[in-house]
């Protein structure tokens, strides 16, 4: 489209010279104030620190928030395996730990008792403690072992910290691995995966109960269900189920895919 | 004092030197007032010293142009948000009834200080520093197609308004009924 389409009547040549004519009416240029420029660039100085001090504490403040967060994700804590401390205290329990009360199969009660089980699986029984599973619904809690000999043992204990515990609140079931084994597992494979070449992203890990599996959200589903029917893929991870499913969120791994 | 800025003035200092009557000419197109333009300039190498600049002269006179025409346009983005807050801060001033009115040629500089500044920007970028509209898109931070639509609309204007000699006029503008 050429000037003269957007109207007719206007001579370009005309409106170039009076522009030029127009602009030989400024005037001399006036002399520079060199004491309000310099204070000037100072002042702004002045306020683009402040801006990035200000920018910073605040990054900070939210890095110092999302990072445990972001960790927790990857490392595997899926949150619904354990209880998390602290939760559903029963009023004038000290922080510490659970003291001795009684349990009876309400919600409050079932999470006081899951955090009775974690902080027991974690300090005696962490040889063969391999997790728990909270069903609200059922109003059950579910122990994993890797000994599961060993249960009579376990439910001795946990009641002596919490007696009397109603029957049938706690269910026992063998787990392949403890919490410890199964986290360093988790890590190796994580590891492992980083290093490779994988033909999907890998966005979420965690692990499921009694480490019964290590789920991936991945974008990829069909291309990470192909990747891990392969044997020789899983060279190394023997023992641990790897199950796929579908998520969006961003990526934790980001694979070569050329 | 900030010392990048100190580094800076040298070259700042040549450019004034060199180019202080073409910037102020620039200014004075987009603003329309002799003293305007000094500030204009002034406050454009105030910002430009403030920031990390073009060390080649030519990239820093264009620099500078920009950051003018830039002022430019923000302050008028700011009056215009103020004129929709005035009313609600003070009593509206009677606004005469203009339309009726013959519109009256009148000079070049009238006719540029009714333009909205957007279009005046647009006017003095393509017929004072015959930039294209690509680089006028560019430079003002909005598309070719609004470019075009700004001077368009500028050049009926121009042409309804603008006093020049009958003899000199190559045409009548047409259909322009507004």
């Amino acid at each position: 489209m050429t000037d003269s389409a957007y109207d007719a009547g206007l001579d370009d040549r005309k409106l170039r010279s009076a522009l030029e004519e127009l602009a030989e009416q400024s005037g001399p240029p006036g002399s520079l104030d060199r004491q309000k420029m310099q204070d000037d660039v100072a002042r702004r100085a002045r306020r683009r620190r402040f801006a990035a001090t200000t920018s910073g504490v605040l990054l900070a403040v939210v890095a110092a928030v999302a990072v445990p967060v972001f960790l927790m994700d990857r490392v595997g804590g899926s949150g619904h395996q354990t209880a998390a401390p602290g939760t559903a205290r029963p009023p004038g329990t000290p922080s510490g730990g659970p003291s001795k009360v009684a349990v009876g199969p309400d919600p409050e009660g079932l999470h006081y008792l899951s955090e009775a089980v974690l902080h027991l699986g974690q300090d005696e029984y962490g040889d063969i403690y391999g997790g728990m599973k909270v069903d609200d619904c059922k109003c059950s809690l579910t122990v994993y072992l890797t000994d599961i000999g060993r249960q009579g043992e376990f439910l001795a204990a946990l009641q002596q910290r919490t007696s009397p515990i109603a029957p049938g609140l706690v269910t026992f079931t063998r787990s392949m691995f403890t919490t410890s084994r199964c986290r360093q597992l988790t890590g190796d494979v994580m590891d492992a995966l980083a290093a490779r070449s994988l033909p999907f992203v890998i966005s979420r890990a965690w692990t499921g109960s009694g480490c019964s599996a290590l789920n991936l959200g991945v974008d990829d589903v069909a291309a990470a269900q192909v990747y891990f029917a392969d044997p020789a893929n899983l060279a190394g991870f023997e023992g641990l189920v790897i199950a796929v499913e579908f998520s969006s969120s961003p990526p934790v791994l980001v694979p070569n895919r050329s | 004092m900030d010392r990048q800025a100190d580094r800076r003035w040298p070259a700042i200092d040549a450019l004034v030197t060199a180019r202080s009557k073409a910037l102020k000419r620039y200014a004075y197109l987009l603003c329309g007032s002799s003293h305007g333009a000094d500030d204009l300039v002034q406050e454009a190498l105030t910002r430009v010293l403030s920031r990390r600049m073009p060390t080649d002269p030519q990239e820093l006179e264009k620099y500078v142009r920009r950051v003018i025409v830039n002022i430019v346009v923000d302050e008028a983005r700011r009056t215009v948000r103020w004129g929709r807050l005035l009313p609600w801060v003070s009593a509206r001033d009677e606004v005469m009834d203009r339309s009726g009115e013959i519109v009256e040629r009148v000079a070049l500089a009238e006719v540029l200080a009714a333009l909205a500044p957007r279009q005046r920007a647009c006017v003095v970028l393509r017929y004072y520093e015959d930039l294209p509209v690509d680089e006028i898109a560019a430079l003002l931070g909005c598309g070719e197609g609004t470019v075009k639509s700004q001077l368009h609309d500028a050049r009926r204007v121009l042409a309804r308004r603008w006093d020049v000699p009958a003899g000199e006029r190559t045409g009548i503008a047409k259909g322009d009924a507004r």
